[in-house]
C-alpha cells in the first residue's frame, strides 16, 4: 500500500473519523425491538412501535447532517493542498464547471 | 367488494393517459438536456456525463430508490401481515449512514479510474476477471426481479381502473407502457429518468399529502385507523402471521429484514449508477445526509396498508398488491384517482429505466467488452448498452410471469438475497486488500447457493409455488432462529471468505495486482482519466 502523500492530510482525517460514531445510534434505536415493540404510550393515536420509528427518521437525518458538517469543514483545506504532487489532488476548481466530458 | 372497480373508470383513465403522455415527451426531450459534446459513449448515455449536482441527484436517487416497492409492495405487506411490513422504515433509515461512509470512497476511486460499474472496480482492485464477471452477472440477475416489481406496480394501477380481460388484451396496456419506456431509455439514457424524476416526485408528494390529510379525516383519525386495523388483523387466518405489534418471535425477522435490505440496497447496480453519475464526492455525502427525508414519506405510505384495513377494502384472494389502489378507489373522486394511479405508474417507470440502464452498463463493460470485444470503441460500447437495456426489460417480464407475486415485495427480497453476496467484494474491497480474490469468489458462490436454496425452500402458502417468501427458519448447527435469508447467506459468504483467504495466503496463491492506491479512495473533483481498459 502506498504511503499517504501528505502526512497532515492523513492525521486530520483520522482525527475526524471519530465523529462517525455518531452514525451508530440509529442502528441500535431501530434494530433493538425488545425496547420498542409495544403499543403504549400512544402519540396522536400512533402506537409506540410506529411513532418511535418515525422519530428515528428525524434523529437519523440530524445525526448524519451533523457528521457531514463536522467532517467536511476540516476536509476542505486538505483537498487543495497536494495539487502539484499528484494529478489526482487538484483543487476542486479544476473541475468546477461540472462537466467531465468537457475536461477530456 | 369495497374499492373494486365497476367497469372501466373513464375519467381516471383519461387523466392517467394524459400524464403518461407528458412524461413520454419529457423522456424523449431529455436527450437534449445538459448534453455533453459526444453522446456516443457510455459515460454520457449510462452516467449522464457524470455531471449531476446535489439537487438533481436528490431527485434521481429519490426516483431510483423509492419505487413501486414503496408505493405498492410495502403497504401491501402491511395490509396482509401488519407490523412486519413496516421493516421498510428502519431499513431506509439505517441505509444512509452506511452510504455516507462507503459511497464517497467508491465515487472517488471510480472517478479516478473511469469505472462505470461496481464490477469495473472489483476487477481493478482484485485483478480478477472472474470475480468481476460474478459481480456483474449477480447485478443483472438481481435487477430482474426488481424491475419485475415495477411491472407489478403498473399492473395493479391498470387493474384498479377496471382494465382487465384475458390473455394478450390484459397485458397489452402494460406492454405499451414498457415499450414507451424502452424507447426513451434507448434514446436518452440516464438523462430521461433524471428529468422525469422531477415530475414523479411532484406527483407523489401531492398524492401523499392529500392522502395523509383526507383519508384519516374520512376514517375518523389515526386512533380509529390503528384500532380498526388491529381488529381486522385479529380476524386474519393464523398462517398470515399478522400482528399490529411484533411478538418476540418476530423480532429477528424484522431486524434482519431491515439490516439485510439496508446492506443490499447500495449494491444494486442502479443505486451505484446514480452515485457514480454525480459530479463530486461531496454531492454523494450531502445526499446521504438529506435523503432519509424520503423515509418519512415511505413510513406514511406504509400506513396506507392499515388505512386499507380500516376502510375495509376487499381485495381478491392473493391480491394484497391491490390494497392501496382499492383504497384510493374507495375514498378518492375519479379525477384524483387518475392522478394517484399515474403517480404510482410513473414512480415505477423511473426506477425501471435506471435499473435497465445499470444492468446494460454491467453487461457491456464486464461481459461484452471483457470477454468478446476487448477493443470495442466507446461508440460501440454505448450502442451495445442501448440494445441490452431493451433485453433486460424482456427478462423482467419473465419474472412477473413465472414467480409467485402474492406479495410483490418478495420479488425485491429475492433480488436482495443475491445482490448482498457482492457486498464483500465491493464494500470490504473499498477498505482492504487483505481478502484474497479467489476466496471472495468462493464466498460469493457459497452465499449465492445457500441463499437460492433457502429462497427455493420457502413455499407460498396461497399459491404453493417456490420462491414464495424470504424469512428462513434456520435449524442447523444447533441454532434455531428465523431471519432474512439474505443475511444468513451473507454470514456463510463471509465465513467462507475469511477461512479461504487465510488458506490461500498461507499457500502463497498469487493475489493479483491492485491498480488502485490508498490515495484514490479520497480523491475529490478530479478530471477523470479515460475509461479504464477492461480485460
Amino acid at each position: 500500500m502506498a504511503a499517504p502523500i501528505d502526512p497532515a492530510t492523513r492525521t486530520s482525517r483520522v482525527k475526524n473519523r471519530w465523529w462517525y460514531v455518531l452514525l451508530l445510534p440509529p442502528y441500535v434505536g431501530t434494530l433493538w425491538l425488545p425496547f420498542y415493540a409495544k403499543k403504549e404510550p400512544r402519540l396522536f393515536g400512533f402506537p409506540f412501535f410506529y411513532w418511535w420509528q418515525f422519530l428515528w427518521v428525524i434523529f437519523g437525518v440530524a445525526l448524519t447532517a451533523i457528521v457531514y458538517v463536522l467532517t467536511t469543514q476540516s476536509d476542505a483545506p486538505n483537498s487543495g493542498r497536494a495539487g502539484p504532487v499528484s494529478p489526482g489532488r487538484q483543487r476542486p476548481s479544476a473541475g468546477r464547471d461540472g462537466s467531465v466530458a468537457a475536461d477530456r | 367488494m369495497i374499492g373494486a372497480p365497476q367497469g372501466v373508470d373513464g375519467i381516471a383513465l383519461t387523466i392517467y393517459i394524459i400524464l403518461f403522455l407528458i412524461v413520454t415527451v419529457i423522456g424523449f426531450a431529455a436527450a437534449r438536456w445538459r448534453r455533453g459534446e459526444n453522446l456516443a459513449n457510455l459515460d454520457e448515455w449510462g452516467l449522464g456525463g457524470r455531471s449531476f449536482g446535489t439537487f438533481v441527484t436528490w431527485f434521481l436517487l429519490g426516483g431510483d430508490l423509492y419505487t413501486a416497492y414503496t408505493f405498492v409492495a410495502v403497504p401491501a405487506l402491511v395490509y396482509g401481515a401488519g407490523a412486519v411490513g413496516f421493516f421498510a422504515l428502519p431499513y431506509t433509515i439505517i441505509v444512509y449512514p452506511l452510504v455516507f461512509i462507503f459511497a464517497p470512497r467508491l465515487w472517488s476511486v471510480a472517478h479516478r479510474h473511469g469505472y462505470v460499474t461496481p464490477a469495473d472496480f472489483v476487477r481493478g482492485r482484485f485483478d480478477s476477471k472472474a470475480l468481476a464477471l460474478a459481480v456483474a452477472l449477480t447485478g443483472i440477475l438481481a435487477t430482474m426481479p426488481y424491475i419485475a416489481l415495477q411491472l407489478v406496480g403498473i399492473q395493479v394501477t391498470l387493474e384498479a381502473m377496471g382494465i382487465k380481460g384475458t390473455g394478450i388484451a390484459r397485458d397489452l396496456p402494460l406492454i405499451i407502457a414498457f415499450a414507451v419506456l424502452a424507447a426513451f431509455t434507448y434514446l436518452s439514457g440516464l438523462r430521461a429518468p433524471a428529468l422525469i424524476a422531477f415530475v414523479k416526485d411532484g406527483l407523489i408528494y401531492l398524492v401523499i399529502i392529500v392522502a395523509m390529510i383526507y383519508i384519516p379525516y374520512k376514517l375518523g383519525g389515526f386512533t380509529k385507523i390503528f384500532d380498526a386495523a388491529e381488529a381486522a388483523i385479529a380476524k386474519k387466518p393464523p398462517q398470515a402471521n399478522a400482528a399490529l405489534i411484533p411478538g418476540s418471535a418476530g423480532y429477528a425477522p424484522y431486524a434482519t429484514l431491515a439490516l439485510g435490505s439496508a446492506l443490499a440496497l447500495f449494491m444494486y447496480p442502479h443505486s451505484i449508477t446514480a452515485v457514480l453519475a454525480t459530479k463530486n464526492r461531496n454531492v454523494v455525502r450531502r445526499n446521504a445526509a438529506i435523503l432519509p427525508a424520503y423515509s418519512f414519506l415511505l413510513g406514511l405510505i406504509a400506513l396506507l396498508g392499515f388505512m386499507a384495513l380500516a376502510a375495509n377494502v376487499g381485495v381478491p384472494k392473493g391480491g394484497n398488491n391491490l390494497a392501496v389502489p382499492y383504497l384510493f378507489n374507495a375514498l378518492f373522486p375519479h379525477w384524483f384517482r387518475g392522478i394517484a394511479f399515474a403517480a404510482i405508474a410513473i414512480g415505477a417507470l423511473v426506477p425501471a429505466a435506471i435499473m435497465s440502464i445499470a444492468a446494460a452498463n454491467l453487461f457491456t463493460r464486464n461481459v461484452y467488452v471483457a470477454y468478446f470485444r476487448r477493443d470495442a470503441r466507446p461508440a460501440e460500447e454505448a450502442k451495445v448498452a442501448q440494445l441490452v437495456s431493451l433485453l433486460v426489460k424482456v427478462g423482467a417480464l419473465a419474472f412477473v410471469l413465472f414467480i409467485s407475486t402474492q406479495y410483490a415485495l418478495d420479488l425485491q427480497l429475492l433480488g436482495g438475497i443475491w445482490i448482498l453476496q457482492t457486498f464483500p467484494a465491493i464494500v470490504f474491497g473499498l477498505y482492504t486488500r487483505w481478502l484474497h480474490r479467489y476466496a471472495l469468489l468462493a464466498g460469493w458462490a457459497a452465499g449465492m447457493l445457500a441463499g437460492t436454496l433457502m429462497a427455493y425452500s420457502l413455499v407460498n402458502p396461497v399459491t404453493g409455488r417456490h420462491f414464495g417468501g424470504s424469512v428462513y427458519h434456520w435449524t442447523y448447527l444447533g441454532l434455531d432462529f428465523s431471519a432474512y435469508a439474505a443475511l444468513i447467506a451473507f454470514v456463510i459468504n463471509v465465513a467462507v471468505l475469511v477461512v479461504l483467504t487465510l488458506a490461500f495466503r498461507a499457500a502463497n496463491v498469487p493475489a493479483g495486482r491492485d491498480e488502485t492506491t490508498d490515495d484514490d479512495y479520497e480523491a475529490v473533483a478530479v478530471p477523470a482519466l479515460d475509461p479504464a481498459p477492461v480485460g
